[in-house]
Order: structure tokens, then C-alpha cells, then sequence
């Protein structure tokens, strides 16, 4: 009996240990295809001067662990990576700088998680416009992509 | 006089059904009271309100929001307006959303947002005002709104607040309180059904 739990035990801290740390979220069983591939874009109406937020999903699709070390638009004044969060019954939003996506992990920015902040934005972003946003990632620089302004992801 | 087996039975099946009748009469409690409160208000068409007594004799679905939030007050905005969809044309129900952030939310704000969610304006209220009032009337209700670490009034600050959808009876009684962002719409629509 006693061999049975200092096995079961062991096993346990073994499976404890062995998991991967990763800022990123949704390891998926996606085929690497040596790229950063970016899904499901889209950005939330705002007025000029106020905060707006987006969403994608980010897959990380090439051989090595990349930190995604900026983000860009020239429609807004600032750009970060932010994650919304739940304290004491209290929410709020918090910068993530350098978060890490591993190889083959996807990271998800959707409503109520991780999003990108845009604060002062420059003009009004109505839906049907569209922004244009650049992520800067460590290991293989940056990606442009179009985040079309909606009410709801699906519209 | 010695209880009988019979008699037993009678006084529990009377308990039984006191109590049974005493729970649906009761319904959910009344977790905060503003039948008798008043606070003097603007809507989103800079029209005064007075909360909650002209919304008498409707059931409120109530959110908390400050325009400028980018993504927790903009989920429980499309949340309400799911369920004022999937209520169809409800005259028993209304919709009311209180900015925490009365000092940039002007009416013609709140009237642009409201616009962006594509809210029905018969259907939809949102409120704003002086600031005490509207800080009193937050207060009354438990809600909680500060400014996030680091923020100051000068700057395009951004604000922690309690996330949260409230159901307040015919009456001027709050009777359910959810997490916003999580309560399913169901969920919402069920327990508004419960206060018909």
C-alpha cells in the first residue's frame, strides 16, 4: 500500500512539473507552418478621444517561443495589450507587456480577457470602418493586419 | 391532548403548505430598496428623470457602465440589448444603463452609445447627471466605481467598477443582482419573467 502511494505521489509531482509555462493560452494540435497566423480580427466602435478595444486570435505557428514585444496603429494614441480582470467583485484592466506565445499555442484576445487597448483614439471608429494594427513579435518581427470595427464579432 | 398519528399528519401537511404558499409569496428578497428613494437624474436626451419613479410599474434591467470602458461595460451593453431582443416588443420591461463616469458621459455621449449598440429608444434608458446625485444613487445600490492605480482625472483614465446587471421590480426593488459579464441571457430572462 505504501509502494502504491509513493507512486501515486511521484507521479503527481511529475505531472505537476512538466508543465510548459506559457503566458499563452489554447496549446492546439495545429500543424506548425512557420508562421505567425492572425484570426477572427475585429475592433469595437469608439469616439475620438476616447478607448476602444481589440480581438484576435494569434497562433503561433513557427519553431520558436515568440513575445510579442509591441503594438502599433496610428489611429490611436496609445496601443498595449491589456487584460481585463476580477478582483474582490471589482473588474478592471491591467497592461500585459511581453506576453509569450510558445510554439504551436494559440493566444486569444476576446471580450472580458486579454485585449488589445486603444486609448485616445483619433477619430470615430464607427462599424464598417476599419483600423490597420501592427504586432511587433520577437523572433520574426512585425505583422500587419485589418481589424474591421463591429458591434459583435459575429456581425 | 395526545398527538395521534392522524393528527400528526394534519399538522405537517398544514406546515407543509403554509410554508409553500409563504415561498411563492415571497419570491427573491429585496436586496436594496429604492420604492421610496428619489433621485433627480438626466437621460441620454438631456430629459430629467426621476429614478426610480418614473420607471413605475415596469420591470428594470439595470447595467453599470462608463462609456470610455473598452471591454467589460460593452459586453453587459450587448448583453441587455440581447435580451430586450429575445423579449420582443415588452412594454412590461425596460432597460436602464447608469454610467459610473457621469463627468464624460454627457447625455449626447450616452445618446452616441446607445446609438452604436443600436438600443431601442423606447426601450432603453440611460442615466446620468450631477455627480453626487449620480455618485448616491451608485452608492444606494452598492456599486462601486474608483479610478484604476496610477489615474488621474486630467488624463483619459480608465476606471475599476463592480461588474454587474441588476433586476429591480415594479416596485423599486432590486429582487437579483449578477455578475455581468457572466449571467448567461437566460438566466436573465427567466428571473425577469419571475417578477411579472
Amino acid at each position: 500500500m505504501i509502494r502504491f502511494w509513493t507512486i501515486f505521489f511521484g507521479l503527481l509531482i511529475i505531472s505537476a512539473c512538466s508543465g510548459r509555462k506559457s503566458d499563452s493560452q489554447n496549446p492546439s494540435d495545429r500543424e506548425l507552418t512557420g508562421q505567425i497566423e492572425l484570426e477572427d480580427q475585429w475592433a469595437r466602435p469608439g469616439s475620438a478621444g476616447g478607448n476602444s478595444a481589440g480581438y484576435l486570435t494569434i497562433f503561433n505557428g513557427t519553431r520558436q517561443d515568440q513575445v510579442i514585444d509591441g503594438l502599433q496603429t496610428d489611429q490611436a494614441n496609445t496601443t498595449e495589450l491589456h487584460e481585463s480582470f476580477e478582483e474582490n467583485g471589482q473588474s478592471g484592466m491591467r497592461p500585459t507587456p511581453n506576453m509569450t506565445i510558445r510554439s504551436g499555442d494559440s493566444l486569444v484576445l476576446e471580450p472580458g480577457s486579454f485585449h488589445i487597448m486603444f486609448m485616445d483614439i483619433e477619430n470615430n471608429w464607427d462599424t464598417g470602418d476599419s483600423i490597420q494594427v501592427i504586432l511587433t513579435f520577437s523572433e520574426t518581427g512585425s505583422v500587419q493586419t485589418t481589424l474591421p470595427i463591429k458591434n459583435f464579432p459575429d456581425d | 391532548m395526545p398527538l395521534t398519528k392522524n393528527n400528526y399528519l394534519s399538522l405537517l401537511t398544514t406546515v407543509g403548505l403554509l410554508l409553500l404558499v409563504s415561498s411563492c409569496q415571497l419570491g427573491p428578497e429585496v436586496i436594496h430598496d429604492l420604492s421610496d428613494e428619489s433621485y433627480e437624474v438626466l437621460d441620454q436626451d438631456s430629459s430629467s428623470v426621476t429614478f426610480p419613479e418614473n420607471f413605475k410599474d415596469e420591470i428594470l434591467v439595470i447595467s453599470y457602465i462608463y462609456t470610455n470602458c473598452p471591454d467589460i461595460c460593452p459586453t453587459l451593453s450587448a448583453k441587455l440589448g440581447n435580451v430586450e431582443e429575445e423579449l420582443g416588443n415588452d412594454s412590461e420591461v425596460h432597460f436602464v444603463e447608469i454610467t459610473f463616469d457621469p463627468r464624460r458621459d454627457t447625455p449626447s455621449v450616452l445618446k452616441k452609445y446607445m446609438e452604436t449598440f443600436g438600443h431601442n429608444p423606447d426601450r432603453f434608458t440611460m442615466i446620468t447627471g450631477d455627480s453626487t446625485t449620480v455618485d448616491s444613487l451608485l452608492n444606494d445600490l452598492d456599486i462601486v466605481a474608483e479610478l484604476a492605480d496610477g489615474e488621474s482625472l486630467d488624463e483619459n483614465y480608465v476606471i475599476n467598477h463592480t461588474n454587474r446587471i441588476s433586476i429591480m421590480d415594479k416596485q423599486g426593488r432590486v429582487r437579483y443582482e449578477y455578475p455581468g459579464t457572466a449571467v448567461p441571457e437566460e438566466h436573465l430572462i427567466e428571473d425577469i419573467e419571475s417578477l411579472r
